[in-house]
C-alpha cells in the first residue's frame, strides 16, 4: 500500500472500458508496491525524459509495448455543473471518435492490441497494449502519436455517436453505481465532507447530468484542457530512445505550447468547517453492519513531500495489525469490540488536507452505533500515546524494500509517475521522497497524529441490513 | 548475491530430481524472425527425496522465489450436512496463525519479510502460494511450513468468518447478476451435490461447520503423496527439492482421496423472467459445456473472445455501439466440476430497450453457430495470446501460477513451452469445428426485469424458490 496512500483520491474513477478496466483502485495498488524508501543512496528510476512531456520507461525483456497519454484534467475541473461528468464523457468521445489517421474507433486502434480508458477527480487517461514482436512498432507509434496530437488540436464526432455514447454513459453509471447502497451513501458522504470545492463530486455525474450532455460542452472543455502544455506521454517497453523522441517530437514540436488555466481546485485552498453529521444506510443489499468515521483536517504544510511521508508511514501502521494499531487494539484481545478493521487510513487530500477514515464491524452483541465512540477514542488515545521508535523503523524498513522492489519493475512506473504527476506533484521532486520518508521521526508521527484527533469536518456513517 | 548462495547451500542436502521433459530442444529448431516468438523456459517434472511431485522453472536474474502447489480434494462434494467447509476451511488455517504467532503477528512478520503466502480450498483441489525475496526465502518457508502443520485455528476466527459467510449469502440475490447467474447454474446442476455447494442452503450446512471439522479436513487432504508443487525462480532443481522437502516435510505422507461423483448436466431450452424492481434489465443466455481450459482451450478462449472479448468483440458492437442499449456484453465459460462447464452470453441493458437487446443477442449467437469465426478475426487474437506469452513466464509468481494452472487444466506442466507451436498451429476452420461440437444449440435465457412484457417468457417467476417450476418440462 504505497501510492493509493499518496494520491488519496476521493473521487470515483470511471472507465469506458467493459470489463478489465483500469481501476485507479488497481492502478493504486501497483504504485503502492512502488514507493518504499532508500536509506542511504538515492535510486535510479526507471524512466526516461526523452522529449519534452514524453517519457520513455524501457523494459528490454518485455513482449509488450504500451502507450498511454495522460491529460491533467478530470472531473474537478469542470466548471458546467449541469452536465456535471462531461470530463469522462469526452473520454468516451475521444476513444469512439475518428479521424483522417484512423477510420475505425479508437478503442480498437490494432487489432491484436487492447484500449482503454478511465477518468477521475483529477486525470484523464488513454491506455493502449500491442505485441512488441509486432513487424510495424515504428508505424504503430507513429500512428498512436498522429491520432492523439491531433486531438490535442480537435475532436469531431457524429451526433450519432454522441447521443449513443450519453446512454451508455448512463448505463455505465446505472451498472456501477445504481444498485449499490454504498455508493449512493459515499455520493452523500463526499459531498458532504466537501461542500465547496470539485472533489466533492463523483466523476460520473448523475443521472440528471449525465442526460443533459452536449458535445459543444464537451468541445469548450477540450479546448480549455487537451493541449501540448496539459499533457503528459508515457510508453513502456522494449524499446530506444531516439525511436520514442524521433516519433513524438515530428507532432509535437508543431502544437501549441500554450500552457492551461491555473486549476481553481490546486490553487484555491479548502477551507475545513468542523462540524459533524451522521449517515444512515439501511438495506437489504447490506450484508454486515459496518460503521465509519472519516475526518476532514487542516494540517500545516511546509513541504508536500513532508505530509505524504508522514502520512504514509501513519498510514501504513493503521491499516496494519503491530501492536497499538486498530487491529490489535478493537479485534484482537479477550474482550474484543471489533470483528474486523475495514477502514484505517490517513490520506493528503489537497495540499494541506488530511482526511483520516476508520471503520469496523461489530463484534456480535454490538451494534455498528456503538463502534462510533470507540474508533473516536482510539484515534485520540493513538495520539496521547504515539508510535515508538522501533515501530517506525520497522515501517521504514518495509517502505525502503518496497519502493527499491517497485523501481526493479518497469510494468509499474507509469503507474507510479501517473500516480505523482496527477496529484499533481513535481517529477522532479519524485526522487526525493525516499530519503523524506527515511528521514520522519515519531515527533513528525505525533505532530499529525495531534492534528487528526483535533476537530475536524466528521462524516459518521452507518450501515445495516435490513431484516426481512 | 554470492553471500545468497553459500547461506543456501548450508542446508541443500540429497538432490533427487529427475528431469522428465525439457524444452530446450524447442528453441534450436525454431525459426528466430517467426511472429511467434519461440521460447524455452526448461521446465522439469520430478520427484524430491521426501516423494513431492514437483514441476522446476528456474528464472535466474529474478529476485524473488515462488511456489504455487495443489492438493487434489474432493471433500466439499462429500460433505453433505457441512458443505461450508469449502468456504472456511482453508481460510482459517491460514488467517488463524500458526505455533507461536498469532494471526496478527503471523501477518506482520510475512510483511517485514516481504512476502506472501496463500491457501484456498475449491471444489475438486485446495490450492496454495509462497512467494518470497530470496533473503526472506527460508523464513518464509518455515511460516508456511507452521501454518501447514501447526495452524492455531481460533474459534472465534471461525465463528467470525462463518457470520460475514452467511450475512454475505443472505444478501447475495439481492444483486441481479448473482441472481441470474444462480439461477442458470441451478437449472443445469439440477440435484447434484454442487447445487448444494452453489447455493449453501440452509445456513447450518455452513453454521454447523467446527474447528474439529477444518483440522480433520486439513489432515485428511493436506499430504505429501497428495501435492504437486511448482518453483519458480532463483533456486536450481536442486536448491528447490530441498526447500520443497524442508516446508513439506511435515505433513502426512498419505492423503484420504474422496471418490469422484458422476455428473451429468440437465439441458433446458426455456425463457426464464425473474420479475424484481432492477435498474438494468439483466439479460443472461446460456448452457452446459464440455470446452475446457485443456488441451482446446486456445481455440476455447479465441472463440470467446470473437463472441464477447473486447471492444472488437461481436456483441459489443451489437449491443452496445449498434443500440446503445448497454455499457459491454461479454461471453464466458466457468467451471462447474471436472470437465464440465457453463457456457453464457451476459448483458446489463437499459429497459426500454431490452427486447431489442435480447433479439440481437440472439441473433449473433445464431449466426455465431452457424457461421463461426474468420480468419482475420482469428489471427489478431492469436499474435495477442502467443504475445503475452513471455511477460507471464518472466516472473516467478506469474509463471509458477501459469504451470499450475495448465496442470490442473490436464495440459501438462510443458504446456508454456508446447504453447507458440501449438497456437500457429490454430486457424479459424479448426475454431469452428469445436464450436459447433461444444456449443449449445439451444440456450437457456434467464432475464431479471421489473416486468416479464414483451420478453417472451416461457415462465415467470419472483425469486429462486419459485425456479423448481420452471425446470418442469
Amino acid at each position: 500500500m504505497i501510492i493509493a496512500d499518496i494520491l488519496a483520491e476521493v473521487q470515483q474513477v470511471t472507465h469506458i472500458a467493459l470489463m478489465n478496466s483500469l481501476k485507479l483502485a488497481r492502478f493504486s495498488g501497483l504504485v503502492l508496491l512502488a514507493l518504499s524508501l532508500v536509506l542511504s543512496s538515492r535510486l535510479v528510476a526507471q524512466e526516461r525524459l526523452v522529449s519534452d512531456r514524453v517519457f520513455l520507461v524501457p523494459d528490454p525483456k518485455s513482449n509488450a509495448i504500451q502507450f498511454q497519454m495522460v491529460v491533467l484534467a478530470g472531473s474537478a475541473d469542470e466548471t458546467n455543473m449541469v452536465q456535471f461528468g462531461l470530463a469522462h464523457y469526452l473520454e468516451h468521445l475521444v476513444l469512439v471518435g475518428r479521424n483522417s489517421g484512423n477510420t475505425d474507433a479508437a478503442v480498437r486502434f490494432f487489432a491484436d492490441g487492447s484500449s482503454n480508458g478511465w477518468t477521475n477527480a483529477r486525470a484523464t487517461t488513454y491506455i493502449h497494449r500491442f505485441p512488441a514482436n509486432a513487424k510495424d512498432v515504428p508505424e504503430r507509434l507513429d500512428r498512436l502519436f498522429r491520432f492523439y496530437t491531433e486531438r490535442l488540436s480537435d475532436f469531431s464526432i457524429t451526433p450519432e455517436d454522441a447521443a449513443r455514447e450519453r446512454n451508455v454513459v448512463r448505463q455505465e453509471h446505472d451498472q456501477r453505481y445504481a444498485g449499490d447502497p454504498y455508493s449512493a451513501t459515499g455520493i452523500e458522504v463526499t459531498r458532504y465532507l466537501y461542500p465547496d470545492s470539485p472533489m466533492g463530486r463523483w466523476t460520473i455525474g448523475t443521472t440528471e447530468t449525465i442526460a443533459a450532455f452536449s458535445v459543444e460542452e464537451a468541445k469548450t472543455f477540450h479546448k480549455r484542457w487537451y493541449r501540448k502544455g496539459n499533457v503528459y506521454f508515457m510508453v513502456t517497453g522494449p524499446l530506444q530512445d531516439a525511436l520514442v523522441k524521433d516519433i513524438a517530437e515530428k507532432y509535437l514540436k508543431p502544437l501549441d505550447a500554450s500552457v492551461p488555466p491555473s486549476r481553481e481546485w490546486v490553487s484555491k485552498p479548502l477551507v475545513v468547517k468542523p462540524e459533524s453529521k451522521t449517515f444512515r444506510k439501511t438495506d437489504k443489499r447490506i450484508a454486515n453492519a459496518s460503521a465509519y468515521v472519516t475526518q476532514l483536517f487542516e494540517v500545516p504544510e511546509t513541504d508536500a513531500l513532508k505530509t505524504i511521508a508522514t502520512r504514509l508511514i501513519l498510514s501504513n501502521f493503521l491499516s496494519s495489525k503491530l501492536s497499538g494499531s486498530p487491529h490489535s487494539a478493537l479485534v484482537e484481545g479477550d474482550n474484543p469490540v471489533a470483528s474486523a478493521i475495514v477502514a484505517a487510513s490517513v490520506e493528503r487530500q489537497l495540499t494541506g488536507i488530511l482526511s483520516v477514515s476508520l471503520g469496523a464491524t461489530p463484534e456480535l452483541g454490538r451494534t455498528a452505533d456503538e463502534q462510533v465512540p470507540v474508533l473516536k477514542a482510539y484515534l485520540k488515545q493513538l495520539a496521547i500515546k504515539g508510535i515508538d521508535e522501533a515501530t517506525l523503523e520497522r515501517l521504514k524498513r518495509r517502505f525502503a524494500r518496497d519502493y527499491k522492489r517497485q523501481l526493479d519493475e518497469p510494468q509499474s512506473t507509469s503507474g507510479r509517475l501517473i500516480g505523482w504527476l496527477t496529484a499533481p506533484l513535481p517529477y522532479e521532486r519524485l526522487a526525493d521522497l525516499p530519503e523524506i520518508v527515511a528521514n520522519v521521526t515519531t515527533t513528525d508521527l505525533s505532530a499529525m497524529l495531534k492534528v487528526i484527533s483535533g476537530n475536524g469536518r466528521e462524516a459518521i456513517t452507518i450501515y445495516e441490513p435490513k431484516a426481512d | 548475491m554470492r553471500t545468497r548462495t553459500a547461506r543456501i547451500a548450508v542446508f541443500l542436502s540429497v538432490l533427487t530430481i529427475i528431469p522428465v521433459g525439457i524444452g530446450a530442444l524447442h528453441a534450436q529448431t525454431t525459426a528466430p524472425d517467426s511472429a511467434f516468438v519461440k521460447k524455452s523456459y526448461a521446465i522439469s517434472m520430478g520427484r524430491t527425496t521426501g516423494g513431492i511431485r514437483l514441476v522446476h522453472m528456474r528464472l535466474p536474474d529474478e529476485k524473488e522465489q515462488a511456489l504455487t502447489f495443489y492438493w487434489r480434494d474432493r471433500h466439499a462434494l462429500h460433505q453433505v450436512d457441512k458443505t461450508g467447509l469449502v468456504g472456511l476451511g482453508a481460510g482459517l488455517v491460514i488467517n488463524g496463525g500458526a505455533g507461536g504467532l498469532d494471526a496478527g503477528a503471523f501477518e506482520e512478520e510475512l510483511k517485514d519479510l516481504g512476502s506472501s503466502i496463500s491457501l484456498s480450498q475449491g471444489r475438486t483441489n485446495t490450492q496454495g502460494s509462497l512467494v518470497a525475496p530470496m533473503a526472506g526465502l527460508e523464513a518464509t518457508g518455515k511460516l508456511l511450513a507452521s501454518v501447514l502443520t501447526e495452524p492455531r485455528l481460533p474459534k472465534i476466527t471461525l465463528e467470525r468468518r462463518k457470520r460475514f459467510f452467511i450475512n454475505s449469502l443472505k444478501v447475495a440475490d439481492e444483486k441481479a447478476e448473482n441472481l441470474a447467474n444462480k439461477a442458470l447454474s441451478n437449472l443445469i446442476t439440477g440435484d447434484h451435490q454442487v447445487t448444494r455447494l452453489n447455493n449453501l442452503q440452509p445456513l447450518t450446512l455452513i453454521s454447523d461447520v467446527t474447528v474439529e471439522d477444518v483440522d480433520q479436513w486439513r489432515k485428511a487432504v493436506l499430504a505429501r503423496d497428495n501435492l504437486t508443487v511448482v518453483a519458480a525462480g532463483p533456486l536450481s532443481r536442486e536448491e528447490a527439492a530441498t526447500f520443497v522437502d524442508r516446508v513439506f516435510s511435515g505433513l502426512p505422507e498419505s492423503a484420504t482421496i474422496k471418490p469422484a461423483i458422476p455428473f451429468k448436466p440437465v439441458s433446458l431450452a426455456k425463457t426464464i423472467v425473474i420479475e424484481r424492481k432492477v435498474d438494468q434489465t439483466i439479460i443472461l443466455m446460456g448452457g452446459p459445456t464440455e470446452w475446457t481450459t485443456g488441451r482446446e482451450g486456445a481455440e476455447r478462449n479465441i472463440a470467446l473472445n470473437v463472441l464477447g472479448g473486447d471492444f472488437k468483440a461481436r456483441l459489443f458492437v451489437a449491443i452496445r455501439e449498434k443500440l446503445g442499449a448497454s455499457y459491454g456484453a461479454s461471453a464466458s465459460i466457468s467451471g462447474v466440476l471436472y470437465d464440465h462447464g457453463i457456457f453464457a452470453i451476459q448483458s446489463s441493458v437499459a429497459h426500454d430497450k431490452a427486447v431489442a437487446a435480447l433479439a440481437s443477442m440472439r441473433e449473433e449467437y445464431r449466426k455465431f453457430l452457424a457461421d463461426g469465426v474468420t480468419t482475420d478475426e482469428v489471427e489478431p487474437l492469436k499474435r495477442r495470446m502467443t504475445a503475452g506469452l513471455p511477460d507471464t513466464m518472466r516472473r516467478s509468481g506469474s509463471a509458477a501460477g501459469s504451470i499450475r494452472a495448465s496442470m490442473l487444466n490436464g495440459l501438462g506442466y510443458e504446456a508454456a513451452d508446447e504453447q507458440p507451436k501449438r497456437m500457429q498451429s490454430i486457424t479459424s476452420d479448426g475454431v469452428n469445428v469445436l464450436i459447433r461440437k461444444h456449443l449449445p444449440a439451444a440456450l437457456t435465457t434467464i432475464i431479471v426485469a421489473p416486468s416479464a412484457q414483451g420478453l417472451n417468457a416461457d415462465c415467470v417467476i419472483a425469486s429462486l424458490e419459485d425456479l423448481p417450476k420452471c425446470s418442469k418440462p
